[in-house]
C-alpha cells in the first residue's frame, strides 16, 4: 500500500492539476476505510499535504505531524538547548494542537452541551517560517466555501490572526459557510521580499492545485470564493492567470497584478460568477501599484464599497473591520448575496483630495515602480505615520464620528 | 505602544464579563458559554503591517434548544438590555432570516446575532485597539 502511495505521488506530481487530484481521489476511493486511515497514520508526511486526498485523512495526518514536531521541540526546550525562535515555535505548535473553540450543540437526550471544535489542517509545515492550511467548518457539506489568502509578514507565529479573521468572515457570511486560511506558501517577510513576485509566482500553482482539490471534496452545488488580501491579492491574481478554479474572486488592497494586466477580462477565468476588488480611501499599497496597475482602476472591474454611515475605513489595514461596508460586502459575496453588494463610485483623484488635500498617488506610483527597495519602504513608513498622525482621522476619531453618525437603520446584510 | 489606563488584558476581561452578563440576562434560564477567546491578536499582520498584538475578539453563545426561535424578540430584548447598560445600539434590517444588532460603548464593539432557523444566540465583541485604550 505504501509503495502504491509513493508511485501515485510520483505520477501525479507533474500532471495537470485536475487530473492529478482526480487520480488521488480515485486512489483513496478504492481503499477500504481502515486501510486509508492506516495509510494516513503511517505516512502522515505524504498524506497530509496531498491534494485530492479526503480531508478527514489529511486532518489526521497533519495532527500527527504537528504532534511529532511539538514533541521534538518540547524535548529540545527541556534540554535547555532551544533557541528563542524554537521556544516561540513550540508555543505556536501548542496553540495549534488546542481546540479552536467551543460550539453549543444538543446531545442525544436533548440536553445542551458545549463541544470542542477541533482545529483542522490540510497542511502543516512546521519548519522555517512555516506554512499551514486551516479549515473552519465542513468542506463536504458547506454551501459556500471561502479561501482567504493572507499577505506579507504571515509566518506560522503570526497567522493566528488570520484564523480569527476567517472566523469573523464565516460569521458574517452566515450558516453553511466553511472557511479556509490558505498559507500554503512562504509569504514575503518584509518589504524587500514583498517587492518581488517570487513568492506569488511560486504560490500560484500550489493554490491552483488546492482549488482543484477542493473541487473533488466539496458538494457539487457549493460555491467557492477566493479572497486575496494585500500580497495575498498578488498570489490570487497570479493563480487566476494560471486558471485557479473558483466561482467568485475578491482582491482587497491589491498591490497590482502584473505590468501587462490592465483589465479584469485579461485575468478572469471562464465561468467566473464575480470578480470584485476593494480599495479603501488612502490605501497606499494599492496606490503604489508596485506589481502593476491597481485592479480597482480597471475599467471593467466590480469595485465594492468599503464605507457606510457607521464605519468609514481608511488606509490598507481595515478591509475586514467589524461592521464596515467592506466586511459586510465580503459576507454578501461569500454567501452569494450578490444583488445586495454595494459598489464604490469614487475615483482615485477624489480619494486623494479627501485624504490629503493634494495628490500623492502619482509620486507613490513612481516610487513603487522604482528598483530601490529602501525608498519605497520609507515612503510606506512615512505614509503610515501620516495615516495615524496628521492626514487622516485616527481609528478613535473615526469611531467617534461613526458613533455620531449612527442611526437606527443599519445596513442591509 | 500602550499609553492608556487600561491594559489589553483588562479590556479583554471586561469584554468577556459584559458579554456573559448580557447573554445571561437575555436568556435567563441558560448558562452562556464562551466559545471563542483566543486572546490578543495582531490585526496589522492581516494586511501586511507587522506589529504588536493589539486587539481581542470574544464570542459567547447561549440559547434554549427546547424553545422555538424568536430572533426578533431576542434581538429586541438584547437591545434593551444593552441600552440599559450604556451601549449605543443599532438594529439592522433582518435579511435571509438573520436578525442582528451592533452596539458600541467606549470603543468596544459588539454584535448580537439570532436566526429564525437556529436556537443559538451569538454575541461577539471586540476590544478597542490597544492604542485607543
Amino acid at each position: 500500500m505504501s509503495e502504491d502511495l509513493d508511485a501515485l505521488i510520483l505520477r501525479v506530481r507533474d500532471l495537470p492539476h485536475d487530473r492529478a487530484v482526480a487520480e488521488v481521489d480515485a486512489f483513496f476511493g478504492s481503499l477500504p476505510a481502515e486501510a486509508a486511515r492506516a495509510l494516513a497514520e503511517s505516512r502522515p508526511e505524504q498524506v497530509g499535504p496531498l491534494e485530492g486526498a479526503p480531508p478527514e485523512l489529511r486532518y489526521r495526518s497533519n495532527h500527527l505531524i504537528l504532534g511529532a514536531a511539538h514533541q521534538r521541540l518540547h524535548a529540545l526546550v527541556e534540554s535547555r538547548d532551544a533557541t528563542l525562535a524554537q521556544r516561540r515555535r513550540l508555543a505556536t505548535l501548542t496553540a495549534m494542537l488546542q481546540p479552536a473553540g467551543k460550539r453549543l450543540e444538543v446531545d442525544a437526550d436533548g440536553n445542551r452541551v458545549a463541544v470542542d471544535v477541533p482545529r483542522q489542517f490540510l497542511l502543516v509545515d512546521p519548519e522555517g517560517q512555516g506554512r499551514m492550511i486551516e479549515v473552519q467548518g465542513d468542506l463536504r457539506t458547506a454551501r459556500n466555501i471561502a479561501v482567504l489568502v493572507p499577505g506579507m509578514n504571515n509566518d506560522l507565529e503570526r497567522v493566528r490572526s488570520q484564523s480569527v479573521r476567517a472566523k469573523e468572515i464565516g460569521e458574517e457570511a452566515g450558516p453553511g459557510t466553511a472557511m479556509v486560511v490558505w498559507l500554503g506558501y512562504h509569504a514575503p517577510l518584509g518589504l524587500t521580499e514583498g517587492r518581488s513576485t517570487e513568492s506569488s509566482r511560486a504560490a500560484a500553482p500550489l493554490l491552483c492545485r488546492f482549488q482543484e482539490g477542493l473541487a473533488v471534496v466539496r458538494a457539487p452545488d457549493a460555491k467557492v470564493t477566493l479572497i486575496g488580501n494585500s500580497y495575498g491579492a498578488q498570489v490570487v491574481a497570479r493563480a487566476m492567470l494560471e486558471g485557479a478554479r473558483a466561482h467568485r474572486y475578491l482582491l482587497t488592497g491589491s498591490p497590482g497584478v502584473d505590468p501587462s494586466i490592465t483589465s479584469a477580462a485579461q485575468m478572469t477565468p471562464p465561468g467566473t460568477e464575480l470578480f470584485a476588488v476593494a480599495r479603501s480611501r488612502g490605501d497606499y499599497v494599492s496606490y503604489a501599484e508596485q506589481h502593476g496597475p491597481d485592479p480597482a482602476s480597471f475599467p471593467d472591474v466590480v469595485r465594492i464599497e468599503t464605507d457606510n454611515a457607521q464605519v468609514q475605513i481608511t488606509g490598507h489595514v481595515s478591509y475586514f473591520d467589524k461592521n464596515s461596508e467592506s466586511m459586510i460586502n465580503v459576507g454578501r459575496i461569500v454567501r452569494g448575496g450578490l444583488d445586495a453588494v454595494t459598489l464604490a463610485a469614487r475615483t482615485t483623484p477624489e480619494e486623494e483630495t479627501r485624504l490629503l488635500g493634494t495628490s500623492w498617488a502619482g509620486p507613490l506610483r513612481t516610487l513603487g515602480q522604482s528598483k530601490a527597495a529602501v525608498p519605497i519602504s520609507k515612503a510606506y513608513d512615512g505614509l503610515a505615520a501620516l495615516r495615524t498622525v496628521a492626514s487622516t482621522p485616527s481609528r478613535k476619531t473615526v469611531l467617534d464620528g461613526a458613533r455620531r453618525a449612527r442611526t437606527q437603520e443599519g445596513p442591509e446584510r | 505602544m500602550y499609553h492608556g489606563s487600561v491594559t489589553l488584558t483588562e479590556a479583554r476581561n471586561h469584554l468577556r464579563s459584559e458579554l456573559l452578563a448580557v447573554a445571561a440576562t437575555v436568556v435567563p434560564d441558560q448558562t452562556p458559554t464562551v466559545t471563542q477567546d483566543v486572546g490578543p491578536v495582531d490585526q496589522g499582520a492581516l494586511s501586511d503591517e507587522s506589529g504588536p498584538e493589539s486587539v481581542c475578539t470574544i464570542t459567547v453563545e447561549t440559547g434554549d434548544p427546547t424553545t422555538t426561535p424568536d430572533p426578533e424578540a431576542q434581538i429586541g430584548f438584547a437591545a434593551e438590555t444593552l441600552e440599559s447598560r450604556g451601549w449605543k445600539v443599532t438594529i439592522s434590517e433582518p435579511s435571509e432570516g438573520r436578525h442582528e444588532l451592533t452596539a458600541r460603548r467606549q470603543g468596544y464593539d459588539l454584535t448580537v446575532t439570532a436566526r429564525t432557523t437556529d436556537w443559538r444566540l451569538t454575541l461577539t465583541g471586540q476590544t478597542p485597539y490597544v492604542d485607543d485604550l
